[in-house]
C-alpha cells in the first residue's frame, strides 16, 4: 500500500505531446479513475507510473519515493491489462502462482496462496484449465487473481473491463469495487467510460489531450463541471451547451433569452443537466424549441428538441412523451445553470 | 461441409496431387526399384539382385563413415544455427540503433549463391593465401598455416562452419518474425510479475514461438541432410571420406562412377532418415500440443 505523486510529468513521442505538466497526488488506498476520451494520454500515464515507459520529464514519487530510476519489475506493483495478457500455455494456477514464482516462493506456500487468490474471483474450481477454455469474464478474474495474489503496493488497471459484454461488465464493476475496498489497496484505473469511472472512484482525473481537465469525486465533478470539455463528457446524455451573452441579468442566445440574476455581463456559455428541464406549459416556457426525437426508456422519457440550431437533450417525466417536430416549451431549473467563460471555456464560479 | 464442398476439393486439390505423384513419387519409386538392380559400366543390362547391393553398402566401411558424418553433420548444423539464428533474433529485436542497416548486413550469407559461397571460403581457408590463416598467424595461434580443408581432423569442422554463416541468417529471419508477433503485453505484464530478461525469454517468449521453433529445427534438419553444393565444392567428401555425407556420395557413386544401383541405394537411406525426420516432426507437433504441464 501506498501513495503515489506524479510531479510535473510530460511525455513527448518524437514531436508529439502525450502528456504535458501533469501533477497529481493519490492518496494511500484511495481508488483513483483516470477518465478521457481515446488517446488523451491514460495508458501513457499509466505505463509511465508502471515504469514501462519512462517519461520525457518529471519525477513519479510511490511511497514517497522517487521511482524514476527503479525498474518496472522492482516496483512492486500489479498491472490487469486490457487484453488480460495471461500466458497461454500456462494453467489458470500457473498464471496465477507465476508472480510467487519469481518470487521463489515454496511450493506449498505458493499453491495456499494461489487458491486464495482464486477464490477471491471465484476461480477456485477452474485453477487447471488453460486461458484458451475461459470466457471473457473468468480470464478476467484470472488477470486479477494474478494481481492480487501477492499483495502488491499499487493496482493499475488499464480499461480492464472494455472487452467484456455489458452485462458482465456491470457485475465485475461491482466486484471489482467490492475487491478493492476489501483489500484497502491503491488503485489507479483507466477508462473511458464515464458510468465506470463515476461507480468506481473515490476520486475521478479527467483527461483530455494531454492535460488534466479536473480531479475530483465524481459527485463534485457531477456538480461542478470545471470547464466545458468536462461539462460535456460526464452524464449521460451529457450537460447540454448553449452559447450566448449576458447583459444586465439577461443571458440571450440565438433564439431567446433568460432570466439569470447576478451574472455578471460577457459571453458566456450556458451549462444545463437534461434532468434539469421539464416540458412546461407555453407561457411558462423558458426556451421554445422543435421535437426532434422521443424515446422512451422506462424511468424517465429522453427528448432531443432544436432549441435554434442547438440540439438540446432532456430528461423528462415518462408520460411526457412527444410528437416528433411538434413545438415544444422547455422549462430550466434556474438554481441548476452552469456558466462557462466563452473563450476560455472554465467554469465562472470557479474563481471564487 | 457439405458433400458437394468435398468433391471441389478434391477438384482443386487433384493438379497439385498428380504433380506430385508425377514428380515426386515416381521417381522416389523408381529410385528404390533401382536399387534392386545392379546397373553399372560393366554391366549396362540392369539385372535384378534383390538385397545384394544393400548387403554390400551396409557391410562396408563407406557406409558406417558416411553415416557417421551424416549425423555430426546434420546435428552440428542444426544445433548451432538454430542456436545462432535464436540469438541473433533476440538481438535485433532489441530496438538497437541501425537495425535495417543490420539486418541487411546480417541477411548477405544467405543471399549468396551456395556455389559462391564454397569458391569464396576456399579462399578464406586456403593454407598460404587465406584470410583465416593469416589472421590465425598474426594473433600469434600457428607458426604456419594450418590446411583446414585438407586435413581429416578440421575438414568437418570447417565445412559445418561455413553451412552455419551461409545458413543462419535464413533462422534468424524465421525466428525474427516469430519474436515480433509475440504479444507484448504478455512480456510487459512478466515483467510486472518480477521477471527479468533471461525468465521472460523462457517463461513468455520461447513458450509463446515453440512451434516455429520446432518446424524451423525440422527444417533445417531436413534441409542441411539433403545439403549438397557447399560440401561438394570444398572438398568433394574428402580427405578420404572426411566430409562425405549421403548427398555427395550418391552424387560421386552416381555421376563420378556410374554405379547407378549403389548410388540409388544410398538414395533409399536417405529417404528413410527423412521419413524419420518427418515422422518425429508430426509426434513433437502432437504432443506438444497435448502436453499439460500441472499446476
Ligand atoms: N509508442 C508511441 N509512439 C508514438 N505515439 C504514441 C505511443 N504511445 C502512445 N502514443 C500516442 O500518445 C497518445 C496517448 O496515447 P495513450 O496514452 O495510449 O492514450 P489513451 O488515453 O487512449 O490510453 C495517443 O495519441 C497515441 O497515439
Ligand atoms: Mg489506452
Amino acid at each position: 500500500m501506498a501513495t503515489v505523486e506524479l510531479q510535473n510529468l510530460a511525455k513527448n513521442f518524437g514531436g508529439f505531446t502525450a502528456l504535458e505538466d501533469l501533477n497529481l497526488m493519490i492518496e494511500d488506498g484511495e481508488f483513483l479513475v483516470l477518465l478521457g476520451p481515446s488517446g488523451c494520454g491514460k495508458s501513457t500515464t499509466m505505463r509511465i507510473i508502471a515504469g514501462l515507459d519512462e517519461p520525457t520529464s518529471g519525477r513519479i514519487l510511490i511511497g514517497g519515493k522517487q521511482v524514476n530510476d527503479i525498474p518496472a519489475r522492482d516496483r512492486n506493483l500489479a498491472m490487469v491489462f486490457q487484453n488480460y495478457a495471461l500466458y497461454p500455455h500456462m494453467t489458470v494456477g500457473e498464471n496465477i502462482g507465476y508472480p510467487l514464482k519469481i518470487q521463489r516462493i515454496g511450493r506449498a506456500d505458493r499453491e495456499r496462496r494461489v487458491r486464495e487468490a482464486a477464490a477471491k474471483v471465484e476461480m477456485q474450481e477452474l485453477l487447471t484449465r488453460r486461458p484458451a477454455e475461459l470466457s471473457g469474464g473468468q480470464r478476467q478474474r484470472v488477470a486479477l487473481a494474478r494481481a492480487i495474489v501477492r499483495t502488491p503496493q499499487l493496482f493499475l488497471m488499464d480499461e480492464p473491463l472494455s472487452n467484456l459484454d455489458a452485462k458482465l461488465r456491470t457485475v465485475m464493476r461491482a466486484e471489482l469495487k467490492h475487491l478493492q475496498k476489501e483489500l484497502a489497496t491503491t488503485t489507479i484505473y483507466v477508462t473511458h467510460d464515464q458510468v465506470e469511472a463515476m461507480t468506481l472512484a473515490d476520486r475521478i482525473v479527467i483527461l483530455n489531450d494531454a492535460r488534466i481537465q479536473q480531479i475530483g469525486a465524481p459527485a463534485e465533478i457531477y456538480a461542478r463541471p470545471a470547464n466545458v470539455f468536462v461539462a460535456g463528457f460526464i452524464g449521460s446524455p451529457p450537460m447540454n451547451l448553449i452559447a450566448g451573452e449576458i447583459k444586465d441579468g439577461i443571458f440571450v442566445h440565438a433564439t431567446g433569452s433568460l432570466k439569470v440574476e447576478g451574472e455578471p455581463d460577457g459571453a458566456v456559455t450556458l451549462g444545463i443537466r437534461p434532468e434539469d428541464i421539464s416540458l412546461v406549459a407555453t407561457d411558462k416556457a423558458d426556451l421554445e424549441g422543435k421535437v426532434y426525437s422521443s424515446e422512451l426508456l422506462g424511468d424517465c422519457t429522453l427528448i432531443n428538441a432544436h432549441i435554434g440550431k442547438t440540439l438540446i437533450a432532456a430528461k423528462v417525466r415518462p408520460e411526457d412523451v412527444r410528437e416528433i417536430n411538434t413545438p415544444v416549451s422547455v422549462g430550466i431549473d434556474h438554481s441548476k445553470l452552469h456558466f462557462f467563460d466563452a473563450s476560455t471555456g472554465t467554469r465562472r464560479d470557479n474563481a471564487k | 461441409m457439405t458433400h458437394k464442398d468435398r468433391w471441389l476439393l478434391w477438384l482443386f486439390l487433384a493438379p497439385t496431387l498428380l504433380l506430385i505423384a508425377v514428380f515426386l513419387y515416381y521417381p522416389m519409386i523408381g529410385t528404390v526399384f533401382e536399387s534392386f538392380r545392379d546397373t553399372s559400366f560393366i554391366n549396362p543390362t540392369p539385372r535384378f539382385v534383390g538385397f545384394e547391393i544393400y548387403e554390400k553398402i551396409l557391410a562396408s566401411r563407406d557406409f558406417h563413415e558416411i553415416l557417421r558424418n551424416s549425423i555430426i553433420w546434420t546435428l552440428g548444423v542444426v544445433i548451432l544455427q538454430n542456436l545462432l539464428g535464436f540469438a541473433a533474433a533476440v538481438l535485433l529485436n532489441q530496438g538497437l540503433p541501425m537495425q535495417g542497416v543490420l539486418r541487411a548486413v546480417v541477411l548477405m550469407p544467405f543471399i549468396l549463391p551456395g556455389v559462391v559461397t564454397a569458391i569464396l571460403w576456399r579462399f578464406m581457408y586456403d593454407p598460404q593465401l587465406g584470410l583465416i590463416n593469416s589472421l590465425m598467424m598474426r594473433f600469434g595461434f600457428f607458426e604456419d598455416g594450418a590446411a583446414w580443408l585438407a586435413s581429416s581432423s578440421t575438414a568437418m569442422a570447417a565445412v559445418i562452419f561455413v553451412a552455419i554463416w551461409k545458413g543462419f541468417p535464413f533462422s534468424m529471419l524465421i525466428y525474427l518474425a516469430a519474436l515480433q508477433n509475440v504479444d507484448q503485453s504478455q512480456v510487459e505484464a512478466a515483467t510486472l510479475d518480477g521477471a527479468g530478461p533471461v525468465r521472460r525469454l523462457f517463461d513468455v517468449t520461447i513458450p509463446a514461438i515453440k512451434d516455429v521453433i520446432l518446424v524451423n529445427i525440422v527444417l533445417t534438419l531436413i534441409l542441411t541432410f539433403n545439403y549438397f553444393d557447399i560440401v561438394w565444392v570444398l572438398t568433394r567428401g574428402g580427405p578420404q571420406n572426411a566430409t562425405h555425407i549421403f548427398p555427395t556420395k550418391i552424387f560421386e557413386t552416381g555421376f563420378g562412377q556410374f554405379r547407378f544401383g549403389e548410388a540409388a541405394t544410398y538414395g533409399v537411406f536417405s529417404i528413410i532418415v527423412l521419413a524419420i525426420f518427418v515422422a518425429l516432426y508430426v509426434i513433437v507437433q502432437k504432443s506438444a500440443s497435448n502436453r499439460r504441464p500441472v499446476a
